[in-house]
C-alpha cells in the first residue's frame, strides 16, 4: 500500500501539470509584481530602481486607495449584514415549501445570479437613470417622489447602489449555499421541535441557525473574498466617480497601471492588495473559528 | 379539521411570501425583456412598463446579426466545457496525489495552491499580459483557458480535497490487493465517489468563466475568440444610442446561462449540498 | 521536490522576465513576409464597436472594399470602447506588441507614449499632398518633421438644439447666458430638459468646463498655461468665476437630473427622443440627422449653434476645436507597408471625405467643400458654417495636453467642477496639484 502511494513518479505525474499552471498564471506574475513595484516602470522608458518609494508614496500619502480600502469594508459589511439575513430566511423557507414549488423557486431566485456582470451592470446603470429609469419611475408612482434620486452621482447614493447591486447579484448564490446548509440538518431534528411545538421563530434560533454555523462561516469569508476583489461592477457603471467615493482597490489598482501608466505603482497596490486580501482571511478564519469552538 | 385549515392557510401564506421575493427578484430582468421588444422612444415615456404591441423582434434580429450572438455563444461553450473538464481533472489528480499519496512538501504544496483561493485575479492582469506575450499566446483561446484554469483550479482542489479524505481508505487498500495502481485507483475508486464534488466543481468555474470580463478584454483581442460579455460591450459606449437593440443583446446573452442552470440545477444543488455538508 | 519547484519558479521568472523587457518581441525577422499575392491578414485596433451604424460602419465599408480589390488581405479587427481602448493600448504599448494598424488620437496625453517608444511607422508626406488635408489638420501627427498618422475628423464642440422645441415656445436660439438661462427657465417649465449632458465618462465634461472658461474669458491661452504652470488656477479670476457660473447654471437644473452619470447614449437619447432641448457635444454626433431609427420629426429639426458666451469678456464664435482621432501604423508591424497602402486607401478623399459627407456621418479632417451639395441635413449646413465663422480655435483640450495620470485625475476634477460637487476653490487647488504632479513628470 505505501508503497503505491509514495511512487514518486507517479506523484510527479499527478502534481506537475497543476502546479506548472499555478507558477505560470498566478505564482510568476505575484512575483513579477514584487519586482516591478519597486521600480518606476511606465511601459516605455527605461525602468529605475526606486525602493520603497511607491509604497511608502501608496501608505503615506494616498488618500484614494484608504478610501478604496474604506469601501471594501462597507461592501463587505453589506453583504453580511443585509444580504445574509435575507437569504437565510429565504433559504429557510424555500426549503420548507417541499415538492415542486421547492425547486421552482430555488430556480427562480438563483436566476439573476447568472446573468453576466457586463449585462447587470448595464442593466442598472439604465435603471437607476434619475430620468427615465424604472427605480425612480416606481418611487413616483408610489407617491415617494421625495426619495428620487440622482443615484449615481451622490457621493453616498451611489455606493449605496452599488452595494444594493452586489446585494442583488450575490442574493441567488448566498441564498443556494444557506439552502444547501439547511438541507444538511438532520429532518428528524427540525420534525422532534415543530412536534414539541416549537415556534417559527424559534425554530429558527435554536435549532437551525447553531447547525448552519459552519456554513454561516464559509459565506461570511466568500462575502469578504467578494468584497475585496470587486471590480468589474464598479469599471462598468461609475469607474469611480464622483470623485473617488465608489473606488474599489481593484479598480484603482487597474486605473493606476492602465490608464495612468503607473506600472511601478500599480504593482506596489497590487502587492499591498495580495498581503491584505492574505490578511483578511486569516482574520476571518481567526475569529470564526473561535466562534465555532465556543 | 382546524388544524387542517391552519396548515393550509400557512402553506399558501409561505408560497405567496416566496413569490413575492421570487418577483422582486426577477423583476429587473422582466423588465429587461419587456423593453427589449419595445422600441427606443418607449424606454424615454413614462410608463413603468409596457405591453409590447406588436412586439419588436427586429430589436432580437439586429441583436443575433449585427452582435454576431452565435460566434460569442459558441466561443464561451468552447472555453468554458475546456476549462472545466481540466479544472476536475486535474483538481482530482492534485487532491489525490496531496491529501493521500506520501511524499515530503504535500503539506506545503496544498497550502500554496489553496492560497490561490485568495489571489485577486486583477493583480495578475498586467504581469500575465507580457507573460503571455512572451510565450506568444496572447489572442488565443489558450490565453484565456490557462488563467480560467489557474484560478478555478484552487477552488477545485479545496472542494475536491474534502471529499476525497472521506473516502474509507479500505476501498484503496482492497483495490491495491487486487493489484491496483495509482491511476486505476483513482479511477475505480476516486472518481466514482466523487462525483457530487465534481459537479460542484463544474458549478463554480462554469460561473467563474461564463462571465469573465476582464481577463478577456485584456488577454484576447478578435471576434473570432472573444466571449459573450462582448455581444454586449459592442452594443455600448460613444456612437451608440440604440438602446432597445442593446437591452436585447443583454436578455439573449443570459438566456444560455439560464437554460444550462435549468437543466443542471438538480445536480448543481446537490454539489453544491453535498459540498457544504462536507464542510 | 521543493528543489523542482524551486527551479522551475526560476526557469518560469527568466522566461517571462526577458519577454517583458520586449526587446525580443519576434517582429523583425523576415519583412519580405508580405508578398503581393501572399494571403496576408492586417491587425486592425479600433475604437469603433459598433460596426453596423456611424463611423464603425464607414471603417466597415472601406475595409470590405479593400478586401474585394485585394483578395489577398483580410482584417482582423479589435474593437473597444474609447475608455477600455486607451487602456488596452497602453498595454501594448508596454509589451511592445502593437497591432499592425490602429486608430491613433493625436492629442498629446495619447499619442506622447506612443512616440516615445518610437511605435509608429512615419508617412511620407508627400503622399498625401492630393488629399486634400485642411491646412494645419497633420500638425499633431507630426514630429520632428515626420508625419506619423493622419486624421480622420475635425473635431468641435457644439451646442445641438431641437428647433421644434424652441418654435413651440417661440424661443430664439439663445446668443448669450441671460438668453440661455431664460430658454431653461421657459422649457424648465414645460417639462422639458433644457439641455442633456453625458458625464459618465467625464471628458464631455472636461470639454465643456474648458469652453465654459473659454466663453467666459475670452482667452483661449489661459488654461494651457496653468496647466504649462506659468500661472496658477488657483486664485484666477476668470476661473473662478467660470466655475461659479457654471455651478449656478447646474443648480438650476440646466442639464439633466444626475447627468454626472448619465452614459454617452442615455445623454443622446434624452435630445433624440425630444425630452431634452439642447445637447452638448461634439461635431462627431452630426449623424443624428440621417440616422433613420430616429423619428423623423426630430431629423428635420435638428440643429446645431455655438455654446452662448457667458460674460461680455467670452465671444460666441471662439471655439474648443482639434483635429483628434485618425489613424497610424505600427513601426514594428511586418505588413507596414501593406498597412500604409490601405492607409492611404482609407483616407483617399473620395474613400473617407467623400463617404463620410455624403452619408453625414462626420466632419472630415479633409476638405469636404467639394461634397458640399443641397442634399446636406441642414445640420452639416450648420456645422460647416459654425466652423467657417469660427474666430479662434482652442488645438488640443487642456486635459489631453500633459501626462496621462494629469488627464485622469483632470477629468474627474471637472466632472466635480460642473456637478457642483466640489467648490470652485477646492477644485482649482486640486488642478495646481494635478498640473504640478504632471510637470515633474514630465521633466523626469
Amino acid at each position: 500500500m505505501s508503497k503505491v502511494l509514495s511512487n514518486k513518479k507517479m506523484i510527479a505525474l499527478l502534481v506537475l501539470p497543476g502546479i506548472i499552471i499555478f507558477c505560470l498564471v498566478i505564482l510568476v506574475p505575484i512575483f513579477m509584481s514584487v519586482f516591478y513595484s519597486v521600480t518606476d516602470y511606465n511601459g516605455i522608458d527605461a525602468m529605475k530602481f526606486v525602493g520603497l518609494t511607491n509604497y511608502k508614496k501608496l501608505i503615506m500619502d494616498d488618500k484614494i486607495m484608504w478610501l478604496s480600502i474604506r469601501n471594501v469594508f462597507i461592501l463587505s459589511a453589506g453583504l453580511i449584514i443585509i444580504q445574509h439575513p435575507l437569504s437565510i430566511v429565504c433559504a429557510i423557507y424555500v426549503d420548507k415549501a417541499g415538492g415542486v414549488w421547492e425547486k421552482i423557486f430555488r430556480v427562480l431566485i438563483f436566476i439573476p445570479s447568472m446573468t453576466s456582470v457586463v449585462v447587470t451592470a448595464k442593466l442598472w446603470m439604465n435603471m437607476l437613470d434619475p430620468t427615465f429609469g424604472l427605480v425612480n419611475k416606481i418611487l413616483k408612482a408610489v407617491g415617494l417622489t421625495s426619495w428620487c434620486q440622482a443615484w449615481m452621482t451622490e457621493t453616498t447614493t451611489a455606493l449605496i447602489a452599488i452595494v444594493l447591486i452586489e446585494i442583488w447579484v450575490g442574493f441567488g448564490w448566498s441564498m443556494l449555499i444557506y439552502y444547501a446548509g439547511v438541507k444538511g440538518i438532520p429532518a428528524d431534528q427540525i420534525d422532534a421541535a415543530r412536534i414539541d411545538g416549537a415556534a417559527d421563530g424559534h425554530l429558527i434560533t435554536k435549532i437551525i441557525l447553531p447547525q448552519l454555523k459552519p456554513i454561516i462561516r464559509i459565506n461570511i469569508t466568500l462575502a469578504i473574498v467578494n468584497a475585496l476583489k470587486m471590480m468589474e461592477t464598479v469599471y462598468l457603471t461609475t469607474n469611480g466617480a464622483p470623485g473617488n467615493a465608489t473606488q474599489f482597490v481593484a479598480n484603482y489598482l487597474y486605473v493606476k497601471a492602465f490608464s495612468d501608466q503607473k506600472y511601478g505603482y500599480a504593482n506596489a497596490i497590487s502587492v499591498v492588495f495580495i498581503v491584505i486580501c492574505l490578511i483578511a482571511n486569516f482574520i476571518t478564519k481567526q475569529i470564526t473559528a473561535e466562534r465555532g469552538e465556543k | 379539521m382546524i388544524a387542517e385549515k391552519k396548515k393550509k392557510w400557512k402553506r399558501a401564506r409561505l408560497l405567496i411570501l416566496l413569490s413575492v421575493v421570487a418577483l422582486l427578484n426577477l423583476f429587473p430582468l422582466v423588465w429587461l425583456l419587456d423593453y427589449s421588444l419595445l422600441s427606443n422612444s418607449d424606454f424615454y415615456g413614462d410608463s413603468i412598463m409596457k405591453l409590447p404591441a406588436p412586439p419588436l423582434w427586429s430589436n432580437y434580429f439586429s441583436a443575433i446579426v449585427d452582435g454576431k450572438f452565435f460566434n460569442y455563444l459558441l466561443n464561451s461553450l468552447f472555453i468554458t466545457g475546456i476549462t472545466i473538464a481540466v479544472v476536475i481533472t486535474l483538481s482530482i489528480c492534485l487532491g489525490y496525489a496531496l491529501i493521500r499519496m506520501k511524499w515530503k512538501g504535500s503539506r506545503f504544496v496544498y497550502t500554496l495552491l489553496i492560497t490561490g483561493i485568495m489571489i485577486p485575479i486583477h493583480t495578475t492582469l498586467l504581469p500575465n499580459f507580457f507573460a503571455f506575450q512572451a510565450y506568444g499566446i496572447l489572442n488565443t483561446r489558450i490565453a484565456l483557458i490557462l488563467p480560467y484554469i489557474a484560478f478555478s483550479m484552487s477552488l477545485g482542489l479545496f472542494i475536491m480535497s474534502g471529499f476525497i479524505e472521506g473516502i474509507p481508505r479500505s476501498l484503496e487498500e482492497a483495490a491495491v490487493m487486487d493489484g491496483c495502481g495509482v491511476l486505476r485507483i483513482i479511477k475505480n475508486v476516486v472518481i466514482p465517489l466523487s462525483k457530487p464534488a465534481a459537479v460542484t466543481v463544474a458549478t463554480m468555474t462554469f460561473f467563474n468563466c461564463w462571465n469573465e470580463f476582464i481577463m478577456a478584454a485584456t488577454y484576447t483581442s478578435s471576434d473570432t475568440i472573444r466571449t459573450l460579455p462582448f455581444a454586449v460591450m459592442n452594443f455600448s459606449g460613444k456612437y451608440t444610442s440604440n438602446y432597445t437593440v442593446q437591452f436585447a443583446v443583454m436578455f439573449l446573452s443570459t438566456v444560455p446561462a439560464i437554460i444550462i442552470f435549468i437543466l443542471f440545477n438538480k445536480q448543481m444543488t446537490k454539489g453544491i449540498i453535498a459540498g457544504a455538508i462536507k464542510e | 521536490m521543493k528543489k523542482i519547484l524551486a527551479y522551475l519558479l526560476v526557469i518560469s521568472i527568466v522566461f517571462a522576465m526577458t519577454g517583458c523587457a520586449g526587446e525580443t518581441a519576434s517582429n523583425d525577422n523576415d519583412s519580405q513576409y508580405a508578398k503581393t499575392d501572399e494571403k496576408i491578414t492586417i491587425r486592425f485596433f479600433s475604437n469603433l464597436p459598433d460596426r453596423s451604424t456611424g463611423q464603425g460602419k464607414l471603417e466597415q465599408m472601406i475595409m470590405d472594399n479593400y478586401c474585394k480589390e485585394n483578395p489577398n488581405v483580410t482584417f482582423e479587427v479589435e474593437t473597444l470602447d474609447d475608455v477600455s481602448f486607451s487602456q488596452k493600448l497602453k498595454a501594448y504599448i508596454a509589451s511592445n506588441n502593437l497591432p499592425d494598424m490602429l486608430y491613433v488620437n493625436s492629442l498629446p496625453a495619447e499619442i506622447t507614449p506612443l512616440l516615445n517608444s518610437n511605435a509608429l511607422a512615419d508617412l511620407s508626406e508627400e503622399d498625401y499632398e492630393n488629399y486634400d488635408f485642411i491646412q494645419g489638420a497633420l500638425d499633431g501627427y507630426k514630429f520632428d518633421g515626420k508625419l506619423y498618422g493622419l486624421p480622420r475628423n475635425t473635431d468641435f464642440m457644439v451646442l445641438y438644439y431641437n428647433q421644434a422645441l424652441f418654435d413651440q415656445y417661440d424661443l430664439d436660439f439663445p446668443t448669450n447666458l441671460e438668453e440661455l438661462k431664460h430658454c431653461s427657465e421657459v422649457f424648465l417649465k414645460n417639462g422639458i430638459i433644457p439641455c442633456s449632458l453625458s458625464g459618465q465618462e467625464q471628458w464631455p465634461l472636461a470639454l465643456y468646463f474648458q469652453e465654459v472658461i473659454l466663453k467666459t474669458s475670452g482667452n483661449q491661452q489661459e488654461i494651457y498655461d496653468a496647466v504649462d504652470r506659468k500661472i496658477q488656477f488657483s486664485g484666477n479670476d476668470n476661473f473662478i468665476k467660470a466655475i461659479e457660473l457654471m455651478q449656478e447654471l447646474t443648480k438650476s437644473n440646466f442639464a439633466q437630473e444626475g447627468f454626472a452619470a448619465s452614459e454617452y447614449g442615455a445623454a443622446m437619447n434624452l435630445f433624440t427622443q425630444g425630452k431634452a432641448a439642447m445637447y452638448y457635444m461634439g461635431e462627431w454626433d452630426m449623424g443624428m440627422a440621417t440616422d433613420e431609427t430616429l423619428p423623423e420629426e426630430f431629423r428635420e429639426n435638428v440643429r446645431a449653434g455655438y455654446l452662448p458666451a457667458f460674460t461680455e469678456n467670452g465671444k460666441n464664435t471662439d471655439l474648443v476645436a482639434w483635429y483628434g482621432g485618425g489613424y497610424g501604423v505600427s513601426a514594428n508591424s511586418k505588413l507596414k507597408d501593406e498597412c500604409i497602402k490601405f492607409l492611404n486607401y482609407l483616407m483617399k478623399p473620395e474613400n473617407w471625405a467623400k463617404l463620410s459627407w455624403e452619408n453625414g456621418l462626420n466632419f472630415p479632417a479633409q476638405d469636404a467643400t467639394k461634397y458640399v451639395s443641397d442634399n446636406d441635413s441642414q445640420l452639416q449646413k450648420d456645422l460647416v458654417e459654425i466652423l467657417a465663422n469660427a474666430s479662434s480655435t482652442s488645438g488640443v483640450d487642456f486635459y489631453d495636453s500633459s501626462t496621462s495620470e494629469f488627464m485622469t485625475a483632470c477629468m474627474s476634477i471637472c466632472q466635480n467642477a460642473v456637478s457642483g460637487n466640489a467648490s470652485a476653490e477646492e477644485c482649482l487647488a486640486e488642478l495646481d496639484k494635478a498640473a504640478d504632479t504632471a510637470k515633474s513628470d514630465m521633466e523626469k
